[in-house]
């Protein structure tokens, strides 16, 4: 059965662009488009969408109305997913989108838009409970955190660093495994060896440690051994 | 400086005025109930003699509370109201009554002496020199020795005299304790001592004398009127006591008694014109002091106008410093010299801290009030001028605060259309011109166009990319969106040194503190990274305790914070004096640098 997509971007241009690039798409149905947050939450009901495609910045602050929106329906609507399309590259945007919670939540940056492939595969990803992180948010942080020689970060294999990355991205062990070319086994065995290295304590659940590995990648606190809160 | 210019730390308190009230009302009582005695006296000349007495009360209590209330002379005025009092029971002296009487006559002996204590300590209230303190002494041993025992061993009290008209039919002396009078009293006790006290007057009248000799200007004016009517008084009571001697005819010694008394009251308004030429006099000085005030400039010459204005031209000055301690004139510290027979030191208050003090002659000491006043003004003066300059450096400093500001801003703004040139502009017109390309390799090469498009994606991503950084440069959304600490976060990111930040209580702030805020310590932090070659590590702490505080450390080589500070740094202090606040750079030539940020937020 389609994915019923619900956008919400108030440019114009951008609008239509997306809305052609998924209505090209069979797996998903774009059931509306909408140019502000009001709008699309008058209908919301009407529409059941199972994921909504927003910008980040919508009128009227034109600051973080589309992660507002996610909290919002975290409570209200919690079986649906959102994905945030943003222009900001910086991390702390992307810890707000998950804290209230990894699963059903994505954050891309907007270049990843005319890639239809990335795209679409974040939407399914979404709806089906799991999280999306673009990958250059990863990047900032990973190579923040891997600049000094007292890094934690030091202590992991280059492959490990590689695992870390596409953990921060959201990615199952099955995904992972894919895009690097490795078994299952091999994957997970690099999970526990990192999560035990980092000293993050909790869920190894996929949902959930993708919000464990950003905030321990994001911290700048001092004590960036500590370990975080299980969430 | 205190609400009145006029300290008084060293003189007691001016009297309030219920307390004026209250007394102006007992004066007046006291006043017709010597005047009722008299009445009911009987005595020659009775209504006369009353109007005299209340006369003779109600001046000096007038007076004195007019010294009091106007507060420079108070301890005089309160001297002489006590005299009103004492003179109203030598007032009783009108009275039939024998017990009445007696008293008044013991008490009218006390007058003299009084009077002797008030023209010596006229007009500070206090006697000074030992001449005054001994002359004073000699009047108290010629009535304690030869006018107060002879309440005991008297029959009658000498007549006529100021307080009493009657002549042969005065009451009798209700003390009286012997027997009979001995000879020797009126024989030889009484001229004794009139001639005693004669001369204990004409003492008095010739001390007065030589010290208006040797006085300043305003003493001199403030005296003369009180020696004056001393040498009249002085007379008139030598004739009075000679002409009962001589035992004339009754009449005339009325006169002259009456005279006599009228000297008294007469006595008071020499007082009081003394402390009015007093008054107008230090008036006209400062008037004059600060017209020359005004004119002048520097520390000298107002030194200058205070020597002329107290003509000594000996006045040294010196300030109190507010962390304790006296300067002179140029700021070096000196010491006050201690009270000698040359030099004095009058300290200037203001409610009871020391301000300033006025070294000068010793001669000067009969005159210290004035010389407060004269210095309470010109420090007054002087500070109105020193607060003057101050607003007035403050505002130039403002003007070319802004000024740098406007430029820095038309300096951004210049920055940023050469950047959008460059990163934007630019890339968007090799585009188009690849793209124009791209469409006439499709005619000749479709495979070959395809992957120049598919290049041409990269070109569009680079150049997304750079404007992405400019408008983070510009002005960060993050900021807005969630506030300082995660702005600086992400801005700790983006350095090249291991940068940890520290957050404690700080969360959202006014936009224009905000910004501020995070501009400085990007500034800051790009400043490390410029100038600090072998800095390890960066510490930024956030934190919030009244005040908004950022610090950014690094553990660089430092520089010596006297050299002059460059451009950034003006720019940073004049964005964070924008918003209220203070900017506090620390550094030392191998101690690392600190940037201190410290913005008021209120509430």
């Amino acid at each position: 059965m389609a994915i019923r997509v619900v956008l919400a971007e108030d440019s114009l241009i951008v609008r239509e662009g997306l809305h052609q690039l998924l209505a090209a798409s069979p797996s998903l149905n774009v059931v509306a488009t909408y140019g502000d947050v009001e709008s699309l939450l008058d209908r919301v009901e009407r529409d059941r969408p199972d994921v909504i495609l927003t910008d980040i910045r919508m009128p009227p602050s034109n600051t973080d109305e589309g992660i507002r929106l996610a909290d919002h329906l975290r409570e209200s609507r919690p079986s649906t997913g959102v994905v945030v399309l943003s222009q900001y590259a910086e991390p702390p945007y992307v810890l707000a989108l998950l804290e209230h919670g990894s699963d059903r939540r994505g954050y891309l940056l907007k270049e990843r838009i005319h890639d239809r492939g990335q795209l679409i595969s974040a939407i399914d990803t979404v709806a089906r409970g799991g999280s999306v992180i673009d990958p250059k948010i990863v990047e900032v942080l990973v190579d923040a955190k891997s600049g000094t020689d007292h890094s934690p970060l030091t202590g992991l294999t280059p492959r490990e660093r590689e695992v870390l990355a596409e953990i921060a991205q959201g990615k199952s062990n099955a995904a992972i495994a894919e895009s690097l070319v490795l078994t299952k086994r091999a994957v997970e065995k690099h999970v526990n060896s990192i999560f035990t290295k980092l000293g993050l304590a909790g869920s190894r659940q996929v949902s959930k440690r993708v919000k464990a590995t950003l905030m321990f990648l994001a911290d700048s606190s001092p004590s960036s051994m500590s370990a975080h809160e299980p969430m | 400086m205190g609400s009145h210019p006029i300290p008084t730390a060293t003189d007691p308190p001016r009297i309030r005025f219920p307390a004026l009230l209250a007394l102006t009302a007992t004066g007046a009582l006291l006043a017709g109930v010597a005047a009722v005695v008299a009445l009911l006296g009987h005595m020659p000349h009775d209504v006369s003699l009353a109007e005299r007495q209340a006369v003779t009360i109600a001046t000096p209590i007038a007076v004195g509370l007019y010294a009091w209330r106007e507060g420079t002379h108070a301890r005089f005025g309160r001297l002489l109201v006590l005299a009103g009092g004492a003179w109203f029971l030598a007032a009783l002296s009108s009275s039939s009554n024998e017990l009445v009487y007696s008293i008044g006559r013991v008490s009218g002996w006390t007058v003299e002496v009084g009077l002797i204590y008030l023209i010596l300590a006229f007009p500070s209230g206090r006697l000074t020199t030992r001449l005054d303190r001994r002359l004073f002494a000699a009047a108290l041993a010629v009535v304690a020795t030869l006018f107060v025992p002879t309440a005991f061993m008297t029959d009658a009290y000498p007549a006529p005299s100021q307080f009493a008209t009657c002549v042969s039919d005065c009451p009798e002396n209700a003390f009286m304790l012997l027997s009979s009078e001995p000879a020797w009293v009126d024989g030889v006790i009484v001229p004794l001592r009139e001639l005693l006290a004669s001369l204990v007057l004409l003492a008095v009248v010739v001390r007065l004398a030589d010290r208006i000799r040797g006085a300043t200007r305003l003493m001199r004016r403030t005296l003369a009127p009180v020696l004056l009517f001393a040498i009249l008084r002085t007379i008139s009571i030598a004739v009075s006591l000679g002409l009962r001697r001589a035992g004339v005819d009754d009449s005339v010694l009325a006169v002259s008694t009456a005279v006599t008394e009228l000297c008294l009251p007469a006595m008071c308004i020499g007082f009081l014109v003394g402390l009015l030429r007093w008054r107008m006099y230090t008036a006209d000085c400062l008037v004059a002091l600060a017209h020359g005030l005004r004119r002048r400039s520097g520390p000298g010459e107002r030194r200058d106008l205070i020597a002329a204005t107290l003509t000594d031209p000996t006045v040294e000055l010196a300030s109190w410093r507010p962390e304790g301690g006296w300067v002179d004139a140029e700021g070096k510290p000196m010491s006050l010299p201690p009270a000698s027979a040359e030099r004095l030191a009058t300290v200037i208050f203001d409610d009871d801290e020391p301000v300033a003090a006025v070294v000068h002659d010793a001669a000067l000491s009969e005159q210290r009030s004035f010389i407060e006043a004269v210095g309470a003004y010109a420090f007054v003066w002087d500070d109105n001028r020193r607060l003057a300059a101050r607003v007035e450096s403050s505002l130039t400093e403002l003007r070319e605060s802004r000024a740098r500001i406007l430029a820095a801003a038309d300096e951004e703004r210049r920055r940023i259309e050469r950047d959008l040139h460059d990163g934007g502009q630019q890339r968007l017109v090799a585009l188009r011109i690849r793209l124009e390309l791209a469409e006439e390799m499709m005619r000749q090469d479709p495979a070959r166009a395809g992957s120049m498009l598919h290049r041409l994606g990269d070109d569009v991503d680079a150049a997304l990319d750079e404007l992405r950084s400019l408008a983070a440069g510009v002005y960060p959304s993050l900021l807005a969106a969630r506030g300082l600490p995660d702005a600086i976060r992400t801005a700790a990111l983006q350095s090249p040194l291991p940068t940890i930040v520290e957050v404690d209580g700080a969360d959202r702030y006014p936009s224009e503190i905000e910004t501020a805020a995070y501009f400085c310590c990007v500034e800051a932090l790009q400043n490390v990274a410029k100038h600090a070659p072998g800095a390890n590590t960066v510490e930024i702490a956030l934190s919030r305790n009244g005040d908004l505080r950022f610090e950014v450390r690094d553990d660089g080589p430092g520089f010596s914070v006297d050299d002059a500070p460059g451009a950034g740094l003006v720019n940073m202090r004049d964005r964070i004096a924008a918003v209220g606040g203070e900017l506090e750079i620390r550094s030392s030539p191998g101690a690392g640098t600190a940037v201190v940020g410290t913005i008021p937020v209120g509430r």
